[in-house]
This record gives C-alpha cells, sequence and structure tokens, in this order.
C-alpha cells in the first residue's frame, strides 16, 4: 500500500530545506579546538545505543508532552529512531534504505532516501550528529560554544526555510564527548522540543536484526 | 439479564451494528436491555455536558483510501464554552498547525508556513472536531425510541438531520450521525472510562462519508483541569 505517512513529517530537522545562507561567524582557535576534539572523541564510537526521552513544550497550554524511547546507531550508517511511549512509532535508516511504522495507523513499510526527499533530510541530519559531522553542521548553522566541558554548542540556523521555524538549539555533549546526550530545539513561536539520552552503551554489540 | 435466545440474536445483530465501523481497532461497546429513559436524562449524561476543562493528548490517524497520515494532538476541552483549542504535531513533535474551534466557527492561530495543502487540512480536521465533540449534541427536545438494547434520538431539522444512540453500561453515547448540506457523516465512540464523574470515550473513529475520508482518535491521556482528575491510556497505547 502507498501511505503518505511522511508527508507530514517534516520532523524538528528542518534545515535541509532549500534556503539562503546566512554570513558564517568565524570561530575562534579555542572553539575550533573543542568541535575538533569532539569530531575525534565521536570518531572512536562504531555503535551507540541510548534510551531517548522526548519532551514537547507547548508554550498555549504551559504543558509538557513526554514520549519515550530507544536510539541505536552503527557506522557507518544504521540507525535506528523508536518511540515506545505513548505510541510505538519509529524508523530505521540502512545506508540509502529503511522502513518506517506506527502502530496506531498500523503502517509498517519500507522507503528509499533516494526517492524521498524529508527522509533525506533526516538521515542527513541524524547521521551528522552521531557522527559530529562539524564541517556538514557548519553548513547549515553559525556555531557558538557555550562551554568547553561538557561541551555545549548554541547553534543558529543559516537556511531561511529554518530560520521561519527554530530560533536556535542547545546542543549538550557527554563529558568525554562521544554523543551528544541532549538537544534543545527552541521554537520561534516559544515552544520548544528537548530531547534526552540516557544510559548510553557505546561500542557494544548490536544485533542486526534491529536496523 | 438475557432471557431468550431471540434475545441473544437480537443482541448480537445490534451489537454487530454497532460494530458496523469496519476495521474499528476498538471492541465494540458490551450492551444491556434497555428501560424507560427520557431524551434529557440520556442527553445530560454526555460527557460534553455542562461546563468542565479538559486536557486530552491525542493519536489520530487520518485515512483516505490507502493513505495514512498519523498525528499527535494536544487540545483544551472547554465544555462549558463549547470551545476547543487544537494544537496538531506529527510523531515527532514537530508542530503542524494551532486552531480554536468553536460551534460556528474556526480561527487559525499558526499554521506551519510553506505547507500549501496544510490549510485545507486544518479546516477538514476542524469540521470533524467540530462534529465528534462539538455539534451537533443531543438535547431534551429529541424525539426518543426505546429500542431493546439502545435508546436513539433524532432530530429532524429543516436542512439536516440528526441520529444519537444510547446504550452500554452507564447508557453512554455510542454514535452519532447526520446528513445535511455539509455532507453525510457518522461518529463511533468506543472504550468510555471514567474520568471524574463523567464517562470518557478513549476510541472514537468518525467516518466522512461524502469525501470518504476516516478519522480515528485514541485519546492517550485527560485531566481535567478545573478539578484535577486524570486518566490514561498508558500501557495499551503502545498498541
Amino acid at each position: 500500500m502507498n501511505h503518505a505517512f511522511p508527508s507530514l513529517i517534516i520532523l524538528l530537522f528542518l534545515c535541509g530545506l532549500p534556503g539562503a545562507c546566512g554570513e558564517d561567524t568565524a570561530l575562534s582557535a579555542a572553539d575550533r579546538a573543542v568541535l575538533a576534539r569532539l569530531e575525534e572523541a565521536a570518531g572512536r564510537v562504531t555503535t551507540l545505543t541510548a534510551d531517548m526521552v522526548q519532551e514537547k513544550r507547548l508554550a498555549v497550554f504551559a504543558e509538557t508532552l513526554v514520549s519515550k524511547g530507544r536510539f541505536c546507531f552503527a557506522k557507518p550508517d544504521r540507525l535506528r529512531w523508536e518511540l515506545t511511549e505513548p505510541v510505538r512509532t519509529g524508523f530505521v535508516l540502512n545506508g540509502r534504505k529503511g522502513y518506517r511504522w506506527h502502530a496506531r495507523a498500523e503502517i509498517r513499510e519500507d522507503f528509499s532516501i533516494s526517492r524521498e526527499p524529508v527522509m533525506k533530510v533526516v538521515a542527513d541530519q541524524l547521521m551528522a550528529w552521531t557522527r559530529a559531522d562539524f564541517k556538514w553542521i557548519q553548513d547549515e548553522y553559525r556555531i557558538t560554544v557555550l562551554q568547553a566541558s561538557p561541551a555545549s554548542l548554541r547553534l543558529d540556523p543559516k537556511r531561511e526555510g529554518m530560520l521561519k521555524y527554530v530560533d536556535h538549539l542547545q546542543i549538550t555533549f557527554a563529558p568525554d564527548g562521544t554523543y551528544v546526550c541532549q538537544v534543545d530545539l527552541f521554537e520561534k513561536d516559544g515552544d520548544s522540543t528537548r530531547l534526552e539520552f540516557r544510559n548510553p552503551v557505546t561500542n557494544g554489540p548490536l544485533p542486526d536484526d534491529i536496523f | 439479564m438475557i432471557r431468550t435466545p431471540l434475545m441473544l440474536a437480537v443482541l448480537g445483530m445490534v451489537t454487530l451494528a454497532l460494530g458496523g465501523c469496519r476495521h474499528a481497532p476498538f471492541s465494540p461497546p458490551q450492551l444491556s436491555p434497555t428501560r424507560p429513559l427520557t431524551a434529557q436524562v440520556l442527553a445530560g449524561g454526555v460527557w460534553t455536558r455542562g461546563p468542565g476543562v479538559y486536557r486530552l493528548r491525542l493519536t489520530v490517524v487520518a485515512k483516505r483510501y490507502w493513505s495514512k497520515v498519523p498525528l499527535t494532538g494536544f487540545m483544551e476541552f472547554d465544555t462549558g464554552r463549547r470551545e476547543i483549542r487544537l494544537v496538531v504535531m506529527n510523531d515527532m513533535g514537530g508542530k503542524l498547525f494551532d486552531i480554536t474551534v468553536s460551534r460556528d466557527a474556526v480561527a487559525e492561530h499558526w499554521l506551519m508556513p510553506d505547507q500549501p495543502r496544510l490549510h485545507g487540512f486544518a479546516t477538514a480536521l476542524a469540521g470533524s472536531v467540530r462534529r465528534i465533540f462539538l455539534e451537533p449534541q443531543a438535547d431534551a427536545g429529541d424525539s426518543v425510541c426505546v429500542e431493546p438494547y439502545t435508546y436513539v434520538l433524532r432530530r429532524h431539522e429543516p436542512d439536516r438531520e440528526s441520529c444519537f444512540v444510547f446504550g452500554g453500561n452507564g447508557n453512554v453515547l455510542l454514535e452519532k450521525s447526520g446528513r445535511g448540506p455539509g455532507g453525510k457523516w457518522h461518529v463511533y465512540y468506543y472504550d468510555h472510562r471514567p474520568v471524574g464523574e463523567r464517562l470518557v470515550p478513549f476510541g472514537i473513529v468518525m467516518d466522512d462519508h461524502q469525501t470518504g475520508y476516516r478519522l480515528t482518535l485514541w485519546i492517550e491521556t485527560v485531566r481535567r483541569t478545573d478539578e484535577q482528575t486524570e486518566a490514561g491510556n498508558r500501557g495499551s497505547g503502545a498498541g
């Protein structure tokens, strides 16, 4: 069946939308050293799993919606993003292909990122963050180093497509810099989303059948 | 109490008819024999009657032909003012739109930019939300027909007809349907659970026969904010 499931999944990760880039701001030598250290630390990670807590804060209701799930990554390009509460939903990326599911909608369908631009955006974003690919990230965001250790970065989007929705992001890394442990996304209208990655395991064995 | 095989057969047929919403992911209601009740009593027992402010977290699946779109919703429902503020998100938490739906109007507070199809979708969803929660409402003035296992309230107006079916434990609203200039539609309510003193349906299916689309709603959590009562769908929500 040809579901339209992904057509409205514009996710948090909108910066891949086309649009003009703003001016970049040069980073200091100390800030470049922080990014280099994070990139080097992420380079040592071959697999990563973590519990995930997503908190969506809706300004209009002063209410926080909590979802929980699991995140798994295996180098070079396999990733599983899965929410289990309150509803089972998620997707798996395996190279340029993947599949997604939603328990309530009773959907389980394959996709190819070459045919679905939205999923390509998702794949590019998640892979860039998981690998700490700062060359790619700097094309999309103006980076400010808020704190060197544990590293905390502020990212201001450059592209017009994302500037319409997102004010800025704040990314907090684990003390050893090997993975992102918290992402805060602040939207223009006062809403925000926090993603926390808890109980991480790096470089542990991962069964093939989860991807 | 079921006394004869004939009554059992009738009950089976009624249950089948009420479960006639094909492929609904909810169990059909357990019906029991009726007794004389007035339209006023039945209409007054609907959870949306009277004052109250509820906050509901929803999972919504919009289906048309083979296409399904799963969404997350959060709404504040002021039953006294008969007004709903609704924020709809994709299942990753990305906000798609924020609207207020009342009996006769829709106000768009925010709509994701650069998504030209979203306005039409938000408008259609608002119309469905109005039919499910706000209008029409069963009324004391409706004609009532007491069937063996259900109560059927009907209202004939110059340009529309409305029908409400009550029954099951607590004589709750099980179905609502309408026919008129806005089209022909049918809403089914399932899985009623107590929230404070009210029985709230945790599963809802709406069929819009004119456009051919179906909306299925799961209430994941509901909280009455003016009395601080809460109920949830946790555990079964994993589907």
